[in-house]
């Protein structure tokens, strides 16, 4: 894993290999999620989807297409309080390809252009193209709402987090989306050129030299300067000030549970280890207290596990239980955490958790959409680590560590999706 | 017996094995990976309601998800569990059911002589008891409704419901909260005598392993079985689809659809080039470069989660087009009339040409993860062709071969499923 600074707020993370036979580009831009959201999550999709070259879907998905079939996908990603945009562009290793054609370099070529040279007039972003992506990110919102998974842990961050730009959701309000103008849209193009720092991953087999020199060639006539850059920066609450419990009634046959809890961390990588090994015992992986107990012990649901976002210092409980049960569930969950707190797990849960979490860090280098999202999910970070680095310091971690951690979590919010009573 | 498989094309190869227990094992030694995928699944699934042991006169009828219900009861044991064991080596275990297979599996970076000791032995070592059942029953009930409440399931349940009379492909794999209060642990013992003979099994494992280290733990774990033989009925299904329009409510945001073409079933599997054939036409006739795409989507009347699938298992053929929309009978019109536009004027040779380089890049991409490449094994083992059948086949394949493949659409029997 390479990173180097190739121009003004501009990384390069590369991976060279021939372990794959895909190659991968993200090009990543971290902007501060803030109240211009919903303009830059619209202009993600429109740059993904058409430039000046292909400037209808079909004609950018036959160019996709001559590419043995690559695919350039758009996203948006809440990573700490930034809003990272970013566009993939996924192909075939040119090794494999049936007449020798270059893939990865035309692609790359592709990639930039999504960005620089969109299809624009005088105006702005063209109508036409404006009102498909609208729908289209409206149509996502929709969907995800449908998700009551996704749209329980949603609901309990934005209530959670409402006083902080975390509560910002990452695709942006219907109500704002429909109503932007393309000269918006240009506006906050421009902006994210010059002020935004940009981190572009490339994974698979490729010419280094030949990378740089065509990125560097790319962003050098912008001209940006080290004064615009933004910086992204996260504000961590160590600890909870205020604990609400929130219900909402839908007609569901399975409520929700999730429980937002501050880890203590004032910093994505502060006590950042034990913290890791510490949420693991309490509820990630099948050894868990929360799997062992109130999914096994207690058969009150199917999943019920917990996670930490360093990137935030969270650590969120989810499961799916019936709406008469959610309280016992909360009150069973509590008590592993207390039981965590207390020091009452033994020596194997420590060891299981060590091993699950190492082994999955060792893993990271086996998929070249892994070393992707890793190269992504460390974009903000100035420090840089390796998979393996992670996995030595996992090792490390003692039992008193683990305790410590424990008694820095505090709960903060709590949000129950209840399933409507049947009428009888 | 021993073979040796290589693809030059791919520059990859793997072990195919018969081992002495009846076992079928596959080995693809990646050597460049740190980790490795290991998967032990059996050709039983949850339309396997109904089956005959040879020499027995009766059918034994079992109740709708059990093979689902096997699947989670398999990893209790008298003494420590399968996850407790999984536990001490930090491997990431797991299992599931479809249509016509259960699996178990574990990826680990670390201790894989270990870990492929406890999946053959779990595996083999059933281990029920009413106590154990009726815990499950809470479990798995609270997974069903987590499933009712998912509206991209159901939209293709209630499809499958709208396409089928009688085929079991029609239930859902886990069950209801009815059918499942209904197992106990003899009916677990007599699907697991059944279903989970080794001749009736396959062992996929790729990465960074050694044949021989596969081999010898399999020599000490596996003994040797008589094969069971068995028929697994699979009803008479009626040619016509049941219903062609199925509606729900679940009060989402953005309504589903699924549209499914029924297919009249003769073998019980397709064969590798007649599901790349089917999948090349569902390119043709509805993938992203498409003229049909393109203008579904201008019009409003698709979005980004649009997909087409050949939907196969034994016993069972359809084409499906799932997707999200405000107007799913606008779709689904559109859809039809393509198809029969197509029947009728066949395709272009730059059409021709566009998905078969983006399906032959497809394939090639799936040669990339251990995961797949394991499960790739097993599955196509299951249907009864090779791994690099599908990307040998791309050199065979001619225009008419797709054309042809677009004429088999029964653009008449078919069935819109919608969720509101």
């Amino acid at each position: 894993m390479n990173i180097k600074q190739i121009c003004e707020g501009v990384r390069l993370c590369t991976h060279k290999t021939t372990q794959f036979k895909t190659s991968v580009v993200t090009l990543n831009i971290i902007t501060p999620l803030d109240g211009k959201a919903s303009e830059k999550a619209l202009l993600t999709f429109l740059l993904g989807r058409t430039n000046k070259d292909f400037p209808t879907v079909t004609q950018m998905n036959r160019k996709l297409a001559s590419l043995y079939g690559a695919s350039l996908t758009p996203a948006v990603m809440k990573i700490g309080e930034a809003q990272v945009l970013s566009l993939t562009l996924t192909s075939i290793d040119e090794r494999f390809s049936l007449r020798g054609e270059k893939i990865l370099s035309e692609g790359v070529s592709l990639l930039l252009s999504c960005l620089f040279t969109p299809d624009i007039t005088p105006d702005g972003f063209k109508e036409e193209n404006l009102e498909r992506e609208k729908r289209l990110l409206m149509e996502k919102i929709d969907s995800e709402h449908d998700d009551k998974r996704v749209y329980s842990f949603g609901r309990m961050i934005e209530e959670m987090c409402r006083d902080e730009m975390y509560g910002i959701e990452r695709l942006g309000k219907k109500e704002k989306i429909s109503a932007l103008s393309g000269k918006e849209i240009f506006e906050a193009w421009k902006d994210i050129l010059f002020t935004c720092p940009i981190q572009i991953n490339v994974t698979g087999n490729f010419d280094e030299a030949e990378i740089e020199s065509t990125v560097k060639a790319a962003f050098s006539s912008l001209k940006r300067k080290k004064e615009d850059i933004i910086e992204v920066r996260t504000e961590f609450l160590t600890e909870s000030y205020s604990s609400d419990l929130v219900t909402e009634v839908q007609k569901v046959k399975q409520g929700k549970l999730v429980i937002g809890m501050r880890a203590g961390m004032t910093y994505e990588f502060d006590n950042f280890p034990a913290i890791k090994v510490m949420t693991a015992i309490f509820g990630s992986g099948t050894f868990s207290k929360l799997f062992m107990n109130v999914r096994e012990k207690m058969s009150l649901c199917y999943y019920c596990s917990a996670r930490l976002i360093n990137n935030k210092g969270l650590i969120v409980v989810e499961s799916g239980v019936e709406t008469e049960n959610a309280m016992k569930a909360l009150e069973a969950i509590r008590h592993e955490l207390d039981e965590v707190r207390k020091g009452s797990f033994t020596d194997e849960i420590i060891e299981s958790a060590k091993l699950s979490l190492t082994d999955m860090y060792k893993s990271v280098m086996d998929s070249v959409g892994s070393i992707d999202s890793w190269f992504t999910m460390n974009c903000l970070s100035g420090e840089f680590r390796a998979p393996v680095e992670y996995a030595e310091l996992i090792s490390n971690v003692s039992r008193e560590e683990i305790i410590i951690a424990a008694n820095m979590v505090t709960e903060d919010t709590v949000f129950i999706l209840e399933s409507e009573k049947e009428a009888e | 017996m021993e073979k040796l498989i290589k693809n030059d094309l791919l520059n990859e190869s793997y072990y195919e094995i018969d081992h002495p227990s009846g076992l079928k094992i596959f080995v693809m030694e990646k050597p460049d990976y740190s980790g490795t995928f290991a998967m032990f699944g059996t050709k039983y699934g949850s339309v396997d309601t109904c089956f005959r042991i040879k020499g027995e006169k009766n059918y034994t009828s079992v109740p709708e998800g059990i093979a689902h219900f096997l699947e989670h009861k398999l990893f209790e044991s008298e003494e420590l569990d399968a996850f407790e064991r999984f536990a001490k080596t930090g491997a990431n275990a797991n299992a599931f059911t479809s249509f016509d297979r259960t699996c178990y599996i574990f990826r680990c970076a670390d201790n894989f002589n270990e870990n492929l000791e406890i999946l053959l032995d779990f595996v083999k070592a059933p281990y029920f008891t009413e106590e154990t059942v009726q815990k499950e029953q809470g479990i798995i009930g609270q997974e069903i409704r987590m499933y009712q409440d998912d509206p991209d399931w159901q939209v293709l349940f209630n499809l499958l419901r709208g396409l089928y009379h009688n085929n079991p492909v029609r239930i859902d794999i886990a069950g209801t909260i009815e059918s499942i209060a209904e197992i106990n642990a003899e009916l677990l013992y007599s699907c697991y005598n059944t279903f989970y003979n080794l001749s009736n099994m396959a062992l996929a494992v790729a990465g960074n392993v050694k044949k021989e280290d596969v081999l010898r733990i399999a020599d000490r774990v596996l003994k040797k079985e008589e094969p069971v033989f068995f028929e697994q009925i699979i009803p008479e299904e009626p040619e016509a689809v049941k219903e062609k329009y199925i509606e729900e409510n679940l009060g989402v945001d953005m309504p589903k659809f699924a549209i499914g073409f029924k297919e009249n079933h003769k073998s019980p599997v397709r064969t590798a080039k007649e599901t790349l054939l089917c999948n090349l036409a569902l390119d043709v006739i509805a993938g992203k470069v498409s003229p049909l795409y393109g203008e579904m989507l201008s019009e409003g009347l698709i979005n980004s989660n649009f997909g087409k699938e050949y939907f196969i298992g034994r016993g069972f053929a359809a084409k499906l087009f799932m997707g999200e929309s405000n107007e799913p009978e606008k779709v689904h019109k559109k859809i039809i009339d393509e198809i029969e536009r197509l029947q009728k004027s066949g395709i272009s040779d730059e059409d021709f040409d566009v998905s078969l380089k983006r399906l032959y890049g497809a394939e090639v991409n799936s040669f990339n993860d251990v995961d797949d490449l394991a499960n790739s094994l097993v599955d196509c083992y299951f249907n009864g062709y090779g791994l690099f059948d599908n990307v040998e086949l791309y050199k065979t394949i001619t225009k008419e071969d797709i054309e042809k493949a677009i004429r088999d659409f029964d653009t008449e029997n078919c069935c819109l499923s919608v969720i509101k």
